[in-house]
């Protein structure tokens, strides 16, 4: 069996395609990252990736993931491949905080409702609205997030849907929950992760043309 | 051409009088030779993406799977390796990988040493290494392409 090549310049690269009844997903990025650990309500494996509603995987004492920062020469990208089932009023799929429980983080992701996904990087110092009728449809979809050290731009199947100016630098964070806001949280995300990662120093075509293989 | 092969042995003689093990051209065997190692220098404070190009001539036949093996002994900095196949005066640009400063993983173990899997590759092999973090300290890192 041939695992699916790590995108470009991962940071992380969580292929919950894989590992599938472990209680925990391997980081397959290559960059020797520590493996998102399981926990909270189970999330139940399906064929093709992990069910969250309620549960998490939680990710410690991965410094690769430690985004600081962000350059044309070497862009971050954080994507997603990942379907909504239930609607939540604060769906956090994507979350490092800057300390356990914190309310502000150094990145994160949430779907509202199933209106938009909004972007919140650095606490709020930034925010970015991904709208689109794809999650109501419950649809799977491919979300990239590229911020370069001077714009950030939201792509949604290869679309460019969002973007916005950030030019900020992001002070050091804690760990990264998948799935949820936080492990004990009850703004958690109902529906389906395949896959999912952070790259830095690929471009949006390299990311989408891995994608597409 | 071949002038006389013996199928007991699985060994063909070719016409320069060299001898070719049939079963190292098949791809289902690993057959672990170095097609070239380099060694790209960094001095101390060298800045962020400073780059550093290697060669690598493989010489003979080459096998179609190939490895690239890295060592990064820095514990300051990751790298950004690609990879370049020269053939003619073009240089055509095969793939490029993040390598990850030595680190300490959970269990105790260090890892410095890391392979990635290359396409089939003809021809010369330019290798750019650059360094993602500023270095207060030099540093050599070892390139190596493998025959797998």
């Amino acid at each position: 069996m041939f695992y699916t090549p790590a995108p470009p310049g991962s940071r992380l690269f969580l292929d919950f395609t894989r590992d599938q009844f472990c209680g925990k997903v391997l980081d397959r990025s290559g960059m020797c990252g520590e493996p998102a650990v399981l926990g909270g309500i189970p999330s139940i494996w399906i064929p093709d990736g992990l069910r969250f509603s309620g549960g998490y995987a939680k990710v410690e004492n991965n410094n690769n993931i430690d985004i600081l920062g962000a350059s044309p020469q070497k862009p971050v990208c954080w994507w997603f491949d990942m379907q909504l089932v239930n609607p939540q009023t604060h769906g956090w799929f994507f979350r490092k905080s800057f300390e356990p429980n914190s309310i502000s983080s150094q990145y994160g992701f949430y779907m509202s409702t199933s209106s938009y996904i909004q972007v919140r990087i650095n606490s709020s110092s930034l925010t970015l609205s991904i709208s689109s009728n794809v999650y109501s449809k419950k649809e799977r979809f491919f979300l990239a997030v590229f911020w370069d050290g001077e714009k950030i731009y939201g792509y949604l199947n290869g679309k460019l849907l969002a973007q916005n100016t950030l030019v900020t630098t992001i002070p050091s964070g804690g760990y990264l929950c998948i799935g949820s806001r936080d492990p004990d949280s009850s703004s958690y995300f109902d529906g389906n992760i395949f896959q999912c990662g952070i790259t830095v120093g690929a471009s949006v075509s390299e990311l989408h043309e891995w994608y597409r293989k | 051409m071949i002038e006389s092969m013996s199928p007991r042995s699985g060994r063909v003689l070719k016409e320069d009088d060299s001898v070719v093990n049939i079963a190292d051209m098949f791809p289902g065997i690993v057959s672990g030779k170095v097609v070239g190692t380099v060694t790209a220098q960094f001095t101390a404070e060298a800045t962020a993406n400073t780059l550093k190009e290697v060669t690598i001539t493989p010489e003979g036949s080459v096998k179609s799977t190939l490895r690239l093996e890295i060592v990064n002994p820095s514990i300051e900095t990751d790298l950004t390796i690609e990879v370049y196949n020269t053939i003619g005066d073009k240089d055509y640009f095969v793939d490029w990988f993040a390598i990850p400063k030595k680190t300490t993983r959970a269990n105790g173990l260090a890892a410095e040493a890391h392979t990635r899997l290359l396409p089939p590759l003809a021809g010369n092999i330019k290798i750019a290494v650059s360094n993602d973090t500023a270095l207060t300290s030099a540093v050599d890192v070892t390139v190596t392409i493998r025959e797998v």
